[in-house]
């Protein structure tokens, strides 16, 4: 009897394994998510020329105004990036959030041409054209963003697009808090 | 189609295990006789060797004996082991497997894979789209058209929502800001616009306002005809952006709809409109019958009732139709809406100058007191109370209506008339 | 393949110095800067597969080594598993590009490893440090190895003798006489 027991193990390492799988399917979990480590750090550098023509370099001293600050990185190349587009819009225009863009590996003509387009909600605009910045930012593509709070240090960094959900739940409590 | 495909992988999947299993213990007899010519083979090798002096004689019969006994063996495990097998997990694996597996695939597809999305074979999939294939609908000439039609006149709500619906078809689904303005406008003209509504709800969803997208859609569901193109397509986007705000779907987004009346599906529309009326009315009598039938046998559904009552209504069959509505009434309370229908019924049955029955009266002060203000309940209960003599009832009703009632109603001259022989008698 | 029999035309990553010489076209002397044996053998063995782009390269060939030797240990962070020479995402050159830049400025390996862990987390190391959140990954293979061995060597030790050779019974050659038959 006692072998026989031995012969249901591999029954129940598969057991577990679909058990495994399937909590892995349904829960939602994305196994490629590689979280941050900016998270509770002083912000990254911020050293990029600016966007849109005349304006000053965009240097840290706008991260260190004591007001909350969302640094988004973008590209008119990227459609994840249209997509959560008019939730920036909203957040300058309704919430009076200060966002700063960094049109990422993204010709200022293009990044400019997109911007008219759909609206231009971002405060300062940068152009990390070589991707520089974004790299010392741990950026791995667009869109990305970041939420800094008054004294310059990130406390939530978001991976691809941001939805309404991130809005309501994470971003505006963020701006009133840190307010 | 796919529904059978998936079918077929179940079954092969669940023959692959049963067969099997079910075949262990005529394997079992099989695996013996192989068994039993190794050890022959074996026996005969050590013969040999005996024979021709490799192997000592002592030796050999120690092999010999060794062998025999491993044949025994292998004869009792063989026999001893097949009425074990046939033991409770033997005669229960075999039920439970075919079982079970079937209905964990089954569970997993539900939750996981996409049950509701129609097959969408290659070949029929553009016709339904654009209705002429040589010139696609581009947002390039949805844009020209619409800024010529605009250029002619500026102020053409349709141009200006078809306007914005290209600037959202050139912005891959974005709702641009200059997209926000023309639909603005557009819904400015003509509040009922569909389109723009329809784009503005989007833009709301889009940045961050789903409450009011789906406020704003759920409008448009309610003002659109139950036969408008778009409902389908309105319902899924409200589903669709209810969920991913995390808001509970309304049940009209739903695509089985648990109020009311069953929506019939398109293939029954369509039959229905490929009749002649004649026959269009024998088809629809004969569902209202089997109704009828299918409620006879099973009088405790409300709903059912409430349907038969309306479709007799809608018929002409005031008599039935107010049968009905009692049916469903004693099973429970009616709204006033079903009430007016109901009292509607009644009073549909009088000749002209008739008094209402007494049933016909108590539903209408069932409605009277539901609604004091109820136009039907007013006219007809005054009526009933003329009639029975009550003239103070009667007047008091009749004069409540006529203040009422518009300036310009029809009925007016009726019941000014009818006031003044109360009054005057 | 055997790239050593032949010898290679001057490649486009030398930078066109005229004093590169191969020491393998000398017939195997290794005579010559230590830095360019080390280059050719990288550059014949690490070959194939890479998304290093030439204009990527560092002229210094150790430095360009130690470049690759990183490389090849840090995870492209956009790829499901591959390094960051093996990858020709954009994030993937970027980091690259920093690499070599660290490396150019004097950095030791270590400070290019903690360079990029600071911007992506311990994610970014193929081979993951040792520490309280990895110790399953490092020890849970050979733990599941000792564990299996020692249950297989504790089987084997129980499983019972063979039996002493006794004569059969009658009855059991009867048995036996019968089955042979068959």
């Amino acid at each position: 009897m006692n072998r026989r027991l031995l012969f249901l193990l591999p029954l129940a390492t598969l057991a577990l394994m679909a058990g495994f799988f399937a909590w892995s399917l349904l829960a939602g979990r994305d196994p490629a998510s590689i979280g941050s480590v900016l998270v509770g750090r002083p912000a990254p550098r911020l050293d990029v020329k600016a966007l849109r023509d005349g304006e000053p370099p965009l240097t840290d001293a706008l991260l260190k105004t004591g007001k909350p600050t969302i640094v988004n990185f973008f590209a008119s190349w990227c459609t994840p990036c249209l997509a959560e587009h008019p939730l920036f819009t909203r957040l300058a225009t309704r919430d009076g959030a200060v966002i700063i863009g960094v049109a990422w590996k993204n010709k200022p003509a293009e990044a400019n041409a997109w911007l008219k387009r759909l609206g231009d909600p971002y405060k300062f605009a940068g152009a990390d054209l070589e991707g520089r910045t974004g790299l010392d930012w741990g950026l791995s593509g667009v869109p990305e963003t970041y939420l800094v709070d008054g004294q310059g240090i990130v406390r939530r960094h978001f991976r691809g697009p941001i939805t309404e959900r991130d809005v309501n739940e994470t971003i505006l409590p963020f701006l009133k808090g840190a307010k | 189609m796919l529904e059978f495909l998936l079918a077929l992988l179940t079954t092969a999947t669940v023959g692959a295990l049963l067969v099997p299993l079910l075949r262990t213990t005529a394997r079992r007899t099989e695996r013996l006789d192989s068994a039993l010519a190794i050890y022959r083979d074996q026996l005969a090798e050590i013969e040999r060797t005996r024979a021709d002096g490799t192997v000592s004689e002592a030796e050999a019969a120690a092999a010999r004996l060794e062998v025999e006994r491993r044949i025994l063996n292998a004869a009792n495990a063989t026999k001893t082991a097949a009425p074990h097998d046939s033991s409770t997990l033997h005669r229960f694996l075999p039920p439970a497997l075919a079982l079970l597996i079937p209905l964990l695939a089954l569970g997993i597809y539900l939750n996981v894979g996409r049950p509701g999305l129609p097959a969408a074979p290659f070949a029929s999939r553009p016709a339904g789209e654009h209705p002429n294939p040589n010139e696609p609908i581009t947002a390039e000439r949805m844009l020209a058209e619409a800024r010529a039609r605009l250029a002619e006149n500026p102020n053409d709500p349709e141009a200006l929502a078809e306007l914005g619906e290209a600037l959202v078809l050139e912005a891959d689904g974005t709702v641009t800001p200059d997209a926000v303005a023309a639909l603005t406008r557009a819904l400015a003209q003509r509040p009922d616009n569909p389109r723009a509504a329809y784009y503005l709800g989007l833009h709301e969803a889009q940045s961050g306002d789903s409450k009011a997208a789906v406020a704003r859609w759920q409008a448009l569901e309610a003002a659109s005809p139950p036969d408008a193109p778009w409902l389908s397509m309105l319902r899924a986007e409200i589903a669709r952006v209810a969920r991913a705000a995390g808001m509970p779907v309304p049940p009209s987004a739903t695509p089985s709809a648990p109020t009311g009346m069953p929506t019939p599906s398109r293939d029954q529309v369509e039959a229905m409109q490929s009749l002649d009326p004649a026959q269009r009315q024998e088809a629809i009598r004969g569902m209202v019958d089997g109704l009828d039938k299918r409620l006879k046998e099973n009088p405790g559904d409300r709903a059912g009732w409430l349907r038969l009552a309306n479709a007799r209504r809608v018929l002409g069959e005031n008599d039935k139709a107010a049968d009905a509505y009692a049916k469903a009434d004693a099973l429970g309370t009616l709204d006033t809406r079903t009430l007016t229908d109901w009292a509607e019924a009644h009073v549909r049955q009088l000749k002209p100058g008739e008094t209402p029955s007494p049933a016909a009266v108590t539903v209408l002060e069932r409605l009277e007191k539901a609604e004091p203000r109820n136009a039907l309940a007013l006219f007809y209960l005054g009526a009933a109370a003329f009639a029975a003599g009550d003239k103070p009832g009667a007047l008091r009703r009749w004069n409540t209506l006529l203040a009422l009632l518009p300036a310009d109603a029809p009925i007016r001259g009726l019941l000014e008339e009818r006031i003044k022989a109360a009054e005057g008698k | 393949m055997t790239p050593f029999r032949r010898c290679a035309p001057p490649s486009p990553v030398d930078g066109g110095r005229k004093d590169f010489s191969s020491p393998v076209c000398r017939g195997g002397g290794l005579k010559g800067r230590r830095g360019s044996w080390l280059f050719v053998l990288l550059a014949l063995l690490a070959l194939p597969a890479l998304a290093v782009e030439p204009a990527e390269l560092l002229p210094d060939p150790a430095l360009e080594a130690r470049a690759r030797d990183i490389g090849r240990s840090l995870r492209c962070v956009v790829c499901q598993n591959q390094s960051i020479d093996d990858s020709a995402a954009e994030v993937a050159r970027d980091m690259r590009r920093a690499v070599r830049e660290r490396l150019s400025a004097g950095d030791k390996d270590e400070q290019v490893f903690a360079y990029m862990v600071a911007r992506y987390g311990d994610y970014v190391l193929l081979k993951p440090p040792f520490k309280a959140g990895t110790w399953v990954l490092w020890l849970g293979g050979p733990i599941v190895l000792i564990v299996a061995g020692g249950l297989l060597l504790i089987a084997a030790r129980r499983r019972k003798p063979i039996p002493p050779a006794e004569p059969l019974s009658d009855e059991e050659q009867r048995r036996l006489n019968a089955l042979l038959k068959n």
